[in-house]
């Protein structure tokens, strides 16, 4: 008899330790790739914020003319930056205050570039990659005059 | 023998039910906060009206303010949002700023693009939009359950 509560208690034991056992051991699932629809948030975000700061504002005969460089991507993965980099153009020119040149020979007010970094990290327990944006606004002689950054982790 | 038999069955199912409400309560935190009692910053409030069609996500994130601010070179609208969890649980809900023109016309690019955000129990956040162009005077802020 007291076997058998014994194995009906170990029963017991190992059904309710068999799952949260599982849930150790799994391997946690790799990260989401980015989407198209992260370029679209990081977009908004970055030029709201340069838009915020009144810089563009500033100029002697608005609207600001612009140069804008291509997005770099530093990252290990095969990226289209120009995804990022038309939301970027798009937002820019919408709101109005600035006049993207495509004539390199063109004087402008401001210059903007684009970078992509990432990090990886593997806990055990989950991975997660970080990917920071950079965007960078600088004058004719080569000064940063605004520095805007943004990160989405997946 | 047949009283600790009876026992150990009579447990059992209890033994099933608890473990879900510890894993559960374990979920289970708040934050604590605390700020000036008179703040120093004045802030231009605006009045809101309200169209709630999910009670779990107002009790979750429930809109507490507005108000806003010209930024920029002044001509720009800017709106920030106090969101409230009146919950223990953490809530994980979805933002998007719609804004509108002088005419009521919905701006359209750039497109208005959904944000995620996480509110912890008992937390207290601002959510804020910047608005896209000079044009854009009035804002719709939508929420959704994540």
């Amino acid at each position: 008899m007291k076997t058998k509560i014994k194995s009906g208690i170990l029963y017991t034991l190992i059904l309710l330790l068999t799952p949260i056992l599982w849930v150790g051991c799994a391997t946690p699932p790799p990260p989401k790739p980015i989407e198209t629809a992260d370029f679209s948030r990081v977009a908004t975000i970055l030029v709201q914020r340069l838009l915020e700061k009144g810089i563009l504002d500033k100029v002697v005969n608005p609207p600001a003319k612009l140069r804008f460089l291509t997005v770099v991507n530093n990252t290990t993965e095969h990226m289209d930056t120009s995804l990022i980099g038309n939301k970027l153009q798009v937002a820019l020119n919408e709101s109005g205050k600035v006049s993207i040149t495509l004539n390199p020979a063109m004087p402008v007010d401001y210059i903007i570039s684009g970078k992509i970094l990432s990090t990886y990290v593997n806990t055990g327990e989950s991975r997660t990659r970080t990917y920071t944006f950079q965007l960078t606004l600088t004058d004719p002689q080569g000064s940063a005059v605004w520095v805007g950054e943004e990160e989405v982790k997946k | 023998m047949q009283i600790k038999i009876k026992n150990v069955m009579k447990t059992t199912p209890y033994l099933y039910l608890a473990l879900p409400l510890v894993l559960g309560l374990t979920a289970c935190r708040s934050v604590n906060t605390t700020e000036r009692a008179n703040p120093t910053a004045v802030r231009q409030m605006v009045d809101d009206q309200r169209i709630i069609t999910d009670r779990s996500l107002d009790f979750g994130a429930r809109v507490v303010s507005v108000n806003q601010a010209n930024v920029g070179g002044g001509d720009l609208v800017k709106v920030q949002v106090e969101i409230q969890n009146n919950s223990r649980q953490s809530k994980h809900f979805s933002y998007k700023f719609e804004w509108f023109d002088q005419n009521a016309m919905l701006i359209q690019a750039p497109a208005p693009v959904w944000f995620p955000k996480g509110i912890e129990g008992g937390e207290t956040i601002d959510i804020s939009a910047v608005a896209p162009n000079p044009q854009a005077k009035d804002f719709r802020l939508k929420l959704i359950e994540k």
